[in-house]
């Protein structure tokens, strides 16, 4: 683990020392590729317009994301529970999931406006399918040898839901979630590079237009530390709940 | 003795075609060990899943306890081929597992169930996760889950199945000791001929295609019986009865 994180560290650092000592001989000028001291003076130069987009973007992601959860999983549920559902929901759904959701983003910001619903909606229908998937997994393939020794001690439907069913999902929800996170996030910003004037999307956009390369970058490393601590929170909520998966690695 | 199980004619067909019991008639005593041994596919598990109820006859009676079985029997409780524990619960969480969906307060059996896992070898153990033990002592755990409410008629199907042949014989002996302690009714489903004469009091021989009892075989080995036992001439006598039953591409 420490080994481990030694080499992405100094793996980094040389990446950067080169890119830092080495791009300059190459001639390109900063307003194609910047320096790492010249994005980081720019990140710290804009930290509060950063604190303020990043802000505005990790509220819709977020928002976006556990409104996919609670209806991923309650299509999820609806399906394992309810037959007739079953059969309207997964074609919908397999239909839906063809469409790219990034194409149909125009027509969100006209219904929804220009303002953070239009960026919340389309954060939580690319979080939707995996979240739904997942959790439909987790809760419909539990070992039939437990569904019968259920049945024999009379366990009720209740019982097997919050006894197995729901902790056998868990960890396939958390695994959702690494996926759907970073998906809700391309949702947003999409969002705010079709419409909008705040957000780290359009503060990349700002930084195009103005060819203030050095601020676009600045931008993505923003949102670079925003993903990094979403999914080191999910890492940790695993291993403070998971913590009787075997190896996370071993799926 | 009284017989806590009686199965009168009974049938069952999967499909049209599919015979997997045809007109089985079986006595089984309170307090008995009972083996069914047969090759593959001549429906020991059909049988041991239609007398828990989890599925219905074709045709013909099972009571058990003196009562007809319509549907899951709440006086049996289970031990399958694979020890089915739920990972995300501790190994003492998981004895109480058949026991919490009967509405029972685990803190009321406690106390039997650390009694039962030191009585398995897992004393010690409780408080560990499934995948931090090996195979036979999943195994274990999950008899003594079995075991836990103390139920008139616990149903085994090959539950040694999985296992290493050491593993396997070292867990006879220990099932022997452990249903020694309490003589719950056991129906125990075994490949293996030596296994079924070593636990039983009696061995239900089982032939394929349909499924059929070809003959129920008495164990007059005197208990306990130990690793001594397989060489004595009455256990090799009862092993080559019971062999002859069974087609001679088959291995016990």
């Amino acid at each position: 683990m420490m080994k481990s994180t030694l080499r992405i560290t100094m793996t980094v650092a040389i990446l950067l020392a080169a890119w830092q000592y080495l791009v300059p001989y190459a001639d390109i000028p900063a307003y194609i590729l910047p320096l790492p001291s010249e994005i980081w003076a720019r990140f710290l130069e804009t930290f509060s317009l950063q604190a303020y987009n990043l802000a505005v973007t990790a509220g819709t992601t977020l928002l976006g994301l556990c409104i996919g959860v609670l209806v991923g999983v309650l299509l999820a549920l609806l399906v394992v529970y309810v037959k007739s559902a079953k059969s309207i929901i997964l074609p919908f759904l397999a239909t839906f999931n063809g469409i790219p959701k990034i194409a149909i983003a125009p027509l969100l910001v006209i219904w929804f406006g220009l303002g953070p619903d239009s960026k919340i909606i389309l954060a939580f229908l690319l979080s939707l399918f995996p979240i739904f998937v997942h959790s439909l997994t987790g809760l419909n393939e539990i070992d039939d040898d437990i569904l019968d020794l259920a049945r024999l001690a009379g366990g009720s439907n209740w019982q097997m839901f919050t006894k197995v069913r729901l902790m056998h999902a868990l960890p396939y929800i958390t695994d959702a979630l690494k996926v759907a996170f970073p998906l809700a996030l391309v949702g947003s910003i999409v969002g705010e590079f079709i419409g909008g004037n705040v957000g780290i999307g359009y503060l990349v956009l700002s930084g195009q237009f103005n060819m203030d390369i050095a601020l676009v970058f600045a931008a993505l490393l923003s949102i670079t530390i925003f993903t990094s601590v979403g999914i080191s929170a999910i890492g940790l909520f695993e291993r403070l709940f998971l913590k009787w998966q075997p190896s996370r690695r071993e799926r | 003795m009284a017989d806590l199980v009686t199965i009168r004619h009974l049938s069952k067909k999967f499909g049209a075609h599919v015979t997997a019991l045809e007109d089985v008639t079986l006595d089984i005593a309170a307090n008995a060990f009972v083996s069914i041994v047969g090759p593959s596919g001549c429906g020991k598990s059909t049988l041991l899943r239609l007398i828990s109820g989890l599925i219905p006859a074709t045709s013909g009676q099972i009571t058990v306890a003196g009562e007809t079985v319509r549907g899951p029997i709440r006086q049996s409780s289970m031990v399958f081929q694979s020890p089915v524990l739920l990972p995300w619960r501790t190994v003492l969480e998981n004895v109480f597992f058949v026991a919490e969906l009967g509405h029972k307060k685990p803190s009321t059996l406690r106390g039997r169930a650390l009694e039962l896992l030191e009585m398995a070898g897992l004393g010690g153990f409780e408080d560990h996760y499934p995948h931090q033990l090996s195979g036979g002592m999943q195994q274990r755990a999950s008899i003594c889950r079995a075991l836990l409410m103390n139920p008139p008629l616990i149903l085994m199907d090959e539950p040694f199945g999985a296992l290493d042949v050491l593993t396997r014989e070292i867990l006879g002996f220990k099932l022997q000791e452990m249903w020694g302690a309490n003589r719950n009714t056991v129906l125990f489903i075994t490949h293996s001929i030596s296994e079924a004469i070593l636990l039983s009091d009696t061995v239900v021989v089982m032939t394929p295609r349909p499924g059929k009892i070809s003959e129920i075989i008495p164990i007059d080995l005197p208990r306990p019986r130990t690793i001594d036992t397989l060489s004595e001439p009455r256990f090799i006598e009862l092993a080559a009865r019971i062999r002859s039953h069974i087609g001679t591409q088959w291995e016990g």
